[in-house]
């Protein structure tokens, strides 16, 4: 099934001065787990964002939740929630724990008509960048007072390729650069066949250049997953996606972009066709995915050969679950249910891997220890809607 | 798409019919035909007008005795007494001798057809279209007043409208022009573009489809009946509307060689600039003036009908339709943006009654309309609604990610085949038939060429069958009326898939060649219990093919489905009427039902992101009441009201293909209106000084609903209620001919939306002129 599941941004914490909120929302630490579930019906939808108390209920129901737009973006940084809508709104929404815990809105600011607001990253607790699908723009906002900075214009033709927007995806900020992965695509899902991450001077908020890698294609994909990050070494990793498996002639896999550097290194590519393969199932794309440390990637990936042709939207069951090894460049399967294309989150919680999944036999969060590498085989809370984003509300 | 020159007596009226009377009224000096003569039967209301060749047929009539009382202008009345007995069918001709005085113009009141198809055995509501054609109102403005019926819009003029009855909406309501599927080629036609001038009346069935329509209404049909005129006519009419709306009709209608022949031609025109202003649901605080929603239309036919060869009736017609329509931007602020749309073509169309054993009647069409729709949009900047602007970021285009420059071609083959058989007095058959073949090309080499592939759909072509076998029964001495009915209808489709889904990147994508049948069936009864209480009751196994669209996808972003099944639906209606003539004329009508429906194997679009596709998934029950009531208070005051309320929920258990709990089960379907109804009055002032005025009030409201499910304390969308008022006068001058109606649509300025993110104009003006030749209807 070439569906293209909607997740989130795991750990949008990486590095990034995320200062420490310890001991401000001590009654609130029960809730401590950020949700998106989303409803839908035959002629509307809505994603519905939610904190609840951990693994600690069976189930979870959007009674406290706050409803936005169908699988939408989140992102979490010390307690706040930014959510922008997946591009079926120009708003960023603000949410943060209330007295009892559950989130209550903080704001929101309207970014210009067909801004498409996609990835958020902060800079600090009055600086965060947000990546302007619509127009090609970077806009950079005060997210404390939800107000709009300045907008960095890196339309055109200097950085896009076949039009003027070079569709900004990923964000990541490391070093005083920030890293924008360009998706470029050409239409609908299909993207051009290169990788190419652009750089930004953090301090003058100015676009220096864009590094390009010709292995691969479609770095980052969309917004709403970690699909760019920075391990432990500060070498910047790169998901590339390759048109969600929708054609293109390069293989899936990730590019890395050593600490300093201002190229791709050309010694490493992880192909995750020939890696999945030899684990067992070949997957072409990752869909969603967040970074342990240590060198090692969850993710959620699609599985071909379980896709019917053309897609079933009702009985395709073909994301499965992975441990990824970048430094010893393997895969390993984590031997949960399948997910269909509804779900397929993953996030980190209290030393566990959380995968928000629609399996055959329920729906709801899957949870993996990596230290005894046990599984849950049915969902740990059950959620009221196909969960699109598991995150820690504090990590 | 007989729009100008047919008429169609609806099999129902004819199901409760023992007896026909026909015959010729004829000029007794000059023995040429006398032509729009009134011939009224009493005991009762049942009346005809002669047509061009002075033929007349009244049906309906139990046995027994009556007079006919026969009038036309420039003649003396004149009585017959006749007697009906075994023989079903009476012919009577009458000579009229000349009067030295003309008759006054002749007027119809309370048409008794419209009485008898409410006192049918399917819940209907009729809508007696004559009486509002000298306003401004639209049809679906109209239609929005009856009970069960809502129709949600997204703007102004020429914006798209969805029909809902009894809360199925869309294309599980099918529309029909005198029985036959309005489905034009590129679906860009629609109900609101017939003028009311053409129109008898509009049958609205609520929950149960005749099968006699075969069609793929689910729960719900629209048949618009449309008005002959026996006589030569001309009828002219203007309004101007509120946001620059210009509309205006000419039609005419000319008789010759003793009325065995007549040519009609009317041409439509409409122009609107819908420049209204409204708050942008997507910025707060933004006020957006919808500058780019200009919509232009001109509709323009000629039919030719010759009477009393070999058949009763040939006719031959050809029409025109065109549009161009800006795409105002809600959530962008677009300027270029427009879409073209252009249906032409011919059709011919037969009746014969007697056709090879008496009793049987034939009705064969034939019908060629071709279609193109062009959708442009190649504009190299976008602008923001300050007015600034910036290159598009997909280099062309305001509304996508590449431009659109398309040139789609359809043309169709519709033939449609009607036999009824008067059996005996109490029984008679109807079998119908109806075939369609299309075949689409869609075409857009810019688009394919900014986007690297091919983004049109791929040609399809379709072929559907429809038929019923409906048998109508009068029983014990006419207070048992029975309709029952089966319907099968079948279709197969070849199309292309996207290489988008199908992973094959060269050369064509696969085909497909799915072929779908399904069996319907209904029973309908009306029983008269006493006086003037009626209980009717009706239950249905209907169903609803897979479209193209649907099945194919777009070609681009949308997945084929060629193993999708038919939708189907129990439906089941129950109802209590009281309808009852006035002494003082007029009538008292109540009517109210209780429904059911549960649909099954329900068609959705699925998925998540740029794939999509659709799905058998999900059951909908949908339960309700609605409640109808019409009151002739006096020959002065009209009064009606209803109101609905229909209950529906999500009926599936678990989540498709699993066993997993649904969590959303038994919860009410969102973005469904499940609590309206509307209330009005006209008064027509009978004093002297105020003859020929009419004065009206409309009312409508619809409670809000939710959005999407209502899962949390903190629901963010909702479609907020809404309260409406339309008031109106009407004058009319030298026995009606000109009428100069003025109209103040949504009186209170309220904020309206139906649609989610789609505000509706606020207070309009409205003003209407017509002329006409035509018929009074009073």
């Amino acid at each position: 099934m070439r569906t293209m599941p909607l997740c989130v941004l795991a750990l949008a914490t990486i590095g990034a001065g995320c200062d420490d909120p310890a001991g401000s929302n001590n009654d609130i630490t029960a809730r401590d787990l950020v949700i998106v579930t989303n409803v839908i019906s035959a002629t509307s939808g809505a994603g519905f964002v939610s904190t609840i108390s951990g693994l600690a209920s069976a189930n979870a129901d959007n009674q406290r939740a706050h409803e936005i737009a169908p699988y939408p973006y989140v992102f979490v940084r010390n307690g706040v929630v930014m959510v922008t809508e997946n591009g079926t709104t120009d708003l960023i929404k603000k949410f943060v724990p209330g007295a009892d815990g559950h989130l209550v809105p903080a704001g929101q600011l309207a970014l210009g008509a067909g801004a498409q607001p996609g990835a958020v990253f902060w800079a600090s607790d009055t600086k965060a960048y947000v990546a302007l699908v619509g127009l090609g723009r970077i806009a950079v906002i005060n997210p404390q007072t939800m107000t709009l900075t300045r907008t960095i214009d890196i339309s055109g033709p200097r950085f896009a390729i076949g039009d003027n927007n070079p569709d900004p995806g990923q964000l990541l900020l490391h070093g005083g650069k920030l890293y924008v992965a360009l998706q470029q695509i050409m239409s609908g899902p299909v993207a051009h066949d290169t990788a190419d991450v652009l750089v930004i001077d953090a301090a003058a908020d100015t676009a220096e250049r864009v590094i390009r890698d010709l292995r691969s294609a479609h770095a980052g994909g969309e917004a709403n997953t970690q699909k760019m990050f920075v391990d432990e070494n500060g070498d910047i990793y790169v998901v590339c996606i390759v048109s969600y498996g929708f054609g293109g002639s390069k293989p899936n896999g990730i590019l890395r972009i050593r600490s300093g550097a201002s190229t791709f290194d050309p010694t490493y590519f992880l192909d995750l066709k020939a890696m999945s393969t030899a684990a067992g199932e070949y997957t072409d794309f990752i869909n969603m995915a967040a970074y342990a440390g240590n060198g090692i990637l969850y993710a959620t990936a699609n599985v071909p050969a379980r896709m019917s042709n053309p897609p079933d939207f009702v009985n395709d069951y073909s994301f499965k679950a992975l441990r990824i090894d970048l430094y010893n460049r393997t895969v390993s399967n984590i031997p949960l249910p399948l997910s269909n294309g509804y779900s397929a989150a993953v996030g980190l919680y209290q030393g566990k891997v959380l995968f928000g999944m629609s399996t055959r036999g329920g729906v709801g969060i899957f949870s993996y220890d990596p230290a005894t590498g046990a599984v849950s085989n049915a969902p740990v809370v059950t959620t009221q809607g196909f969960p699109s984003a598991v995150r820690a509300l504090n990590p | 798409m007989y729009w100008l020159t047919t008429s169609w007596v609806p099999a129902q009226v004819a199901a409760q019919a023992t007896h026909f009377v026909t015959g010729v009224v004829r000029d007794r000096s000059t023995n040429s035909p006398v032509v729009a003569a009134l011939v009224q039967v009493t005991p009762g209301l049942r009346r005809a007008f002669t047509d061009g060749t002075g033929a007349f047929k009244i049906s309906g009539l139990p046995a027994g005795r009556y007079q006919l009382d026969v009038r036309g202008t420039g003649y003396q009345p004149q009585l017959i007494a006749i007697t009906l007995g075994e023989a079903p069918i009476a012919t009577i001709d009458v000579q009229l001798e000349q009067a030295p005085i003309a008759l006054p113009r002749v007027t119809v009141t309370a048409p008794d057809e419209i009485a008898e198809l409410r006192a049918g055995p399917l819940p209907v509501t009729v809508v007696d279209v004559q009486q509002i054609a000298g306003r401004s109102s639209d049809l679906n403005e109209v239609l929005n007043r009856v009970a069960g019926v809502r129709v949600r819009r997204t703007g102004g003029l020429g914006s798209a409208a969805i029909l809902s009855v009894r809360g199925l909406e869309g294309k599980r309501i099918e529309v029909f022009v005198d029985g036959d599927p309005l489905k034009s080629p590129d679906g860009n036609f629609g109900i609101n573009d017939i003028p009311t001038q053409l129109i008898e009346r509009i049958e609205v069935y609520r929950g149960i489809v005749p099968a006699r329509f075969g069609g793929e209404g689910l729960g719900g049909a629209v048949n618009v009946v449309l008005r002959e005129e026996p006589v030569p006519y001309v009828d002219a009419a203007g309004s101007l509307q509120s946001y620059d709306i210009l509309q205006g009709t000419v039609i005419g209608k000319h008789f010759w060689g003793a009325g065995r022949f007549s040519l009609a031609a009317a041409v439509i025109g409409a122009s609107a600039q819908n420049d209204y202003r409204m708050e942008s649901p997507f910025e707060p605080g933004l006020r957006i003036e919808r500058d780019h929603d200009a919509y232009v239309s001109l509709l323009g036919g000629m039919g030719f009908t010759a009477r009393h060869a070999y058949f009763d009736k040939i006719q031959l017609e050809t029409f025109a339709f065109g549009t161009r329509k800006e795409v105002q931007g809600v959530q962008r602020n677009i300027q270029h943006a427009e879409q073209h749309n252009a249906i032409w073509g011919g059709a011919l169309r037969v009746e014969k009654s007697g056709f090879l054993v008496p009793g049987l009647a034939l009705e064969y069409s034939i019908t060629a309309p071709m279609a193109r729709s062009r959708m442009v949009d190649t504009s190299a900047v976008r602008y923001e609604f300050d007015g600034s602007n910036y290159p598009s970021p997909g280099l062309r285009g305001e509304v996508g990610q590449y431009p659109r420059l398309s040139n789609d071609r359809r043309w169709e083959l519709r033939q449609r085949f009607n036999l009824e058989w008067r059996v005996t007095a109490q029984q008679s058959l109807n079998f119908h038939i109806n075939a369609r073949y299309s075949k689409t090309h869609p075409e857009d080499t810019l688009a394919n060429r900014y986007a690297g592939r091919n983004v049109s759909a791929y040609p399809g072509r379709l072929f559907t069958v429809q038929s019923s076998l409906t048998h109508e029964a009068t029983l014990l001495g006419g207070r048992l009326v029975n309709l029952a009915g089966v319907k099968y209808n079948w279709f197969s489709s070849q199309g292309r898939s996207s290489p988008l889904y199908t992973l094959v990147q060269e050369g064509e994508p696969p085909a497909f060649s799915p072929s779908v049948g399904a069996t319907g069936f209904s029973d309908a009864a009306r029983l008269l219990l006493a006086g003037s209480w009626y209980l009717k009751a009706s239950a249905e196994r209907a169903f609803r093919s897979p479209d193209p669209t649907e099945l194919f996808g777009d070609g681009s972003l949308i997945a084929p489905a060629p193993e999708l099944l038919p939708e189907r639906s129990w439906n089941a209606s129950l109802g209590l009427l009281y309808d009852r003539p006035r002494a003082q004329g007029g009538r008292a009508q109540v009517e109210a039902n209780a429904f059911l429906l549960r649909v099954s194997d329900y068609i959705t679009l699925a998925g998540t992101g740029f794939t999509r596709g659709h799905v058998n998934t999900g059951q909908v029950r949908i339960a309700g009441v609605d409640l109808d009531a019409r009151l002739d208070v006096s020959p002065a005051l009209f009064l009606y009201g209803n109101g609905t309320w229909q209950d529906l929920r999500d009926a599936t258990s678990t989540l498709p293909g699993t066993s997993v709990p649904n969590p959303t089960h038994g919860l009410r379907i969102p973005n469904a209106p499940y609590l309206f109804g509307s209330a009005g009055l006209e008064w027509r002032p009978r004093f002297a000084a105020a003859r020929n005025l009419k004065v009206f009030l409309e009312t409508g409201y619809t409670h809000s609903y939710f959005y999407a499910f209502q899962v949390s304390q903190h629901q963010a969308r909702a479609i907020p209620s809404s309260f409406m008022q339309d008031v109106g006068v009407e004058q009319g001058f030298l026995d009606n001919r000109i009428t100069l109606s003025t109209e103040i649509h949504n009186l209170s300025d309220s904020r309206v939306i139906n649609v989610l993110n789609n505000p509706l104009p606020g207070r309009t003006f409205r003003v209407k002129l017509r002329y006409t030749q035509m018929r009074e209807t009073t």
